[in-house]
């Protein structure tokens, strides 16, 4: 038996209105005026090391914003094996780093 | 280059500019903004994306925008409002048939098809986990999607 109030009652959830009717907030649902969008390049092989990185047909491209290009992560050190970091910086430890 | 869409979405005309190879779903959530439907994968196989076409549920990441022209697009937003609830929606919210939510309008979706494919039959929990086989939920388990859409199915 289910009781109608207190323990062991259903409770609506207060959410669900707008996730079953499309109106639910996801970060890629945000628009907001002036926002950038981020493209990630990963990389193609295993255990690479990044020797140089040439964006300039990324700079050349309309649209980018250069400032954000990533291209001083060459300057930090190798990332070592075995120690995950979000963002790999000089070499790619595994295929789609 | 890019080429003009015309179509009919929530049934409303609505046209757009788009490169031809722009997928029926980006043309609803980038340039029509309606972003209730959702892009879990974009390979196909988790039905996030789900939309009705001409009555039919299909994955709207699997079609070209170009493809809609001419046709009847309906998608979360068009079914049922906050306060004027679909059957299939409602059913959702009452048996707890999501967590997250993002792949909900997808499995409201779907659900609608299910329902509306076995119409006047017994809708048994076997045939509506068979025909969810192109729905994935990352949260909830399968459990109350699958009760949902059954009474969503009653309902309707
Ligand atoms: S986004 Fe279309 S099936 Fe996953
Ligand atoms: S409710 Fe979160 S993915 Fe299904």
């Amino acid at each position: 038996m289910t009781a109608e109030t207190g323990i062991g009652a259903r409770v609506r959830r207060k959410e669900d209105v707008r996730f079953i009717t499309g109106r639910g907030r996801y970060t890629d649902g945000i628009n907001r005026p002036g926002q950038l969008h981020a493209v990630f390049a990963r990389s193609p092989d295993v255990h690479a090391r990044i020797r140089s990185l040439d964006t300039s047909g990324a700079e050349a491209s309309p649209g980018i914003v250069t400032d954000a290009i990533g291209v001083r992560t060459l300057d930090m050190p190798a990332t070592p094996l075995k120690v995950w970091t979000a963002l790999q910086a000089g070499n790619a430890a595994a295929k789609g780093s | 280059m890019t080429v003009k869409v015309t179509t009919t979405v929530n049934g409303k005309p609505v046209s757009g500019d788009v490169e031809p190879n722009t997928l029926l779903v980006e043309f609803v959530r980038e340039n029509l903004g309606l972003t209730g439907t959702h892009v879990g994968c974009d390979t196909s196989q988790c039905g996030a994306c789900t939309v009705h076409f001409d009555g039919k549920p299909v994955k709207s990441c699997t079609i070209l925008a170009v493809q809609a022209e001419g046709h009847q697009v309906v998608t979360i937003e068009g079914i049922g409002q906050p306060g004027n609830l679909h059957p299939m929606q409602a059913a959702f919210q009452e048996n707890h048939g999501l967590q997250c939510g993002f792949c909900t309008p997808g499995m409201i979706m779907a659900g609608i098809g299910i329902a509306e494919r076995n119409k006047g039959a017994a809708l048994s929990e076997e045939t509506i986990r068979a025909e969810l086989e192109g729905n994935i939920c990352r949260c909830t388990g399968y459990h109350n999607i699958v009760k949902s859409i059954a009474a969503g199915a009653r309902d309707m």
